[in-house]
């Protein structure tokens, strides 16, 4: 007697084509949704964003935007009211736009600052290269004068961008020699391999980050900001497995008590790729030199002042890995 | 001129690296696959073939470090780490000078990292 169920080959197929079809309806469903007219939930930044200044108050704003994103909803972003808008959080609002992680590959929009000087900085920095905006009229200006960069790099440092870097920095700090700018070079080479956008710990590693350097003439101080959008420090592979070889864990109550381990060196990566545990540590140690007028980590709901050894638990938690530093130029 | 070594064991220095000027003022990480002027290039293209020929006629190389933007630790640790892994930190240390006068602390990091070189499979 034949058998009601198909042959084990038809099975397989019948089951994989079951699965092309629930991707299809899904791909289409996302689809309608990104192109749906209705479907837009707007976020309206409040007249100044500062997030190392106020980073609970301002990261609320993010996350509020991150989880529109993940119940499938586009999100408009209304910054027409904004006057002040820090460079690092401008750095944070274009790669988190411009990540599929945040944004769960829903559409974005936004508008811009009516404020001219703050309608300048955004403009200045390439803000508009990577996120589109609603104005018809505007022009951003060009990749190459843009002072927001990113870069997606399959296994790749970018040494170039941080001798550009230093280059720049050289005659705004009256250094005689390249050597003197040892400890910004360091931080960029180590902060670009320390990007860990996933926590799996696979070989294959993408390097996907942002920097901004943002010239600040009236105070003579140049703003930086590097960044990546992902799993964030706490909860990347080296720091599971430093927390899961704990012994005793009742004295982890929070990722504050991991930060002296994490900034000591004694977290190290457990997987094949050693110098991706150093990364922090050695930042941790360059960031001590004088050329640096502030310094700031903050990864997941963790902010560290380097210079002044100090951190705070936050409330809302970052997506990602931010250090932001400043560097007072000096007159000739 | 002292080179901030800790013996004075009479060996003549008859070779230079001058890394600036023989192979890059922006040095990166650790491995070739990490991307242009990484510590293992440096290792196998120049550091290898001239500590090999050190030994082999009994001399010492001076390494001058300035010039250069920086040494991440990765790039160090992919070099003279691994040269230090390979043949003993206090054979590498009989063989190897160096100098720096723009920036004394590169010479004790890297040192530091022959004599405590990172083994990868740790």
């Amino acid at each position: 007697m034949a058998s009601v169920f198909p042959p084990e080959s038809n099975k397989i197929t019948h089951i994989h084509r079951k699965f092309l079809r629930l991707a299809k309806q899904q791909k289409l469903s996302l689809e309608r949704k990104k192109n749906s007219k209705t479907n837009w939930k707007k976020i309206t930044f409040p007249p100044r964003v500062k997030l190392i200044e106020e980073p609970n108050e301002t990261l609320a704003y993010f996350n509020q935007a991150y989880n529109y994103y993940k119940k499938g909803h586009n999100v408009d972003f209304d910054l027409s009211n904004i006057v002040q808008f820090s460079p690092e959080s401008i750095a944070v609002l274009a790669a988190s736009i411009a990540s599929f992680q945040f944004t769960n590959r829903m559409g974005s929009r936004g508008n811009m600052p009516k404020n001219y000087i703050l309608r300048k900085v955004f403009q200045d920095s390439g803000f508009f290269e990577h996120v589109n905006v609603l104005d018809k009229n505007f022009r951003a200006i060009s990749k190459t004068s843009a002072h927001l960069l990113h870069k997606v790099t399959n296994d790749k440092v970018v040494t170039g961008v941080a001798k550009d870097t230093c280059s720049y920095m050289l005659p705004k700090i009256n250094a005689q020699y390249i050597d003197d700018l040892e400890p910004l070079y360091v931080i960029l080479i180590e902060a670009m391999q320390n990007t860990n956008n996933h926590a799996s710990g696979k070989t294959e590693i993408e390097y996907d980050w942002w920097l901004y350097r943002y010239l600040d003439k009236n105070k003579g101080i140049i703003h930086f900001t590097f960044l990546d959008i992902g799993v964030g420090v706490f909860k990347s592979l080296p720091v599971m497995n430093f927390i899961r070889k704990l012994s005793n864990t009742a004295n982890i109550t929070s990722n504050l008590d991991l930060v002296d381990e994490l900034l000591s060196g004694k977290i190290k990566s457990r997987t094949k790729r050693k110098d991706r545990g150093k990364g922090i540590p050695q930042i941790y140690d360059q960031s001590k030199d004088n050329m640096f007028k502030e310094f700031y980590i903050l990864s997941n709901d963790i902010l560290i002042d380097t210079k002044k050894d100090t951190k705070i638990k936050l409330n809302e938690e970052f997506y990602g890995t931010l250090y932001y530093w400043t560097m007072e130029i000096k007159k000739q | 001129m002292d080179y901030g070594n800790k013996k004075t064991v009479k060996m003549e220095i008859k070779d230079t690296i001058v890394i600036a000027k023989d192979f890059t003022d922006d040095p990166g990480a650790r491995e070739e696959k990490d991307g242009l002027n990484s510590g293992e290039i440096f290792y196998k293209e120049l550091l290898l073939p001239k500590y090999l020929k050190a030994v082999e006629e009994n001399y010492r190389i001076l390494i001058d470090l300035d010039g250069v933007f920086g040494y991440p630790s990765s790039f160090v640790s992919g070099s003279f780490g691994a040269l230090s892994i390979k043949y003993g930190s206090e054979q590498v240390l009989k063989h190897l000078r160096f100098k720096s006068d723009r920036r004394p602390i590169r010479k004790d990091k890297i040192i530091f990292e022959i004599n405590n070189p990172e083994r990868k499979d740790k």
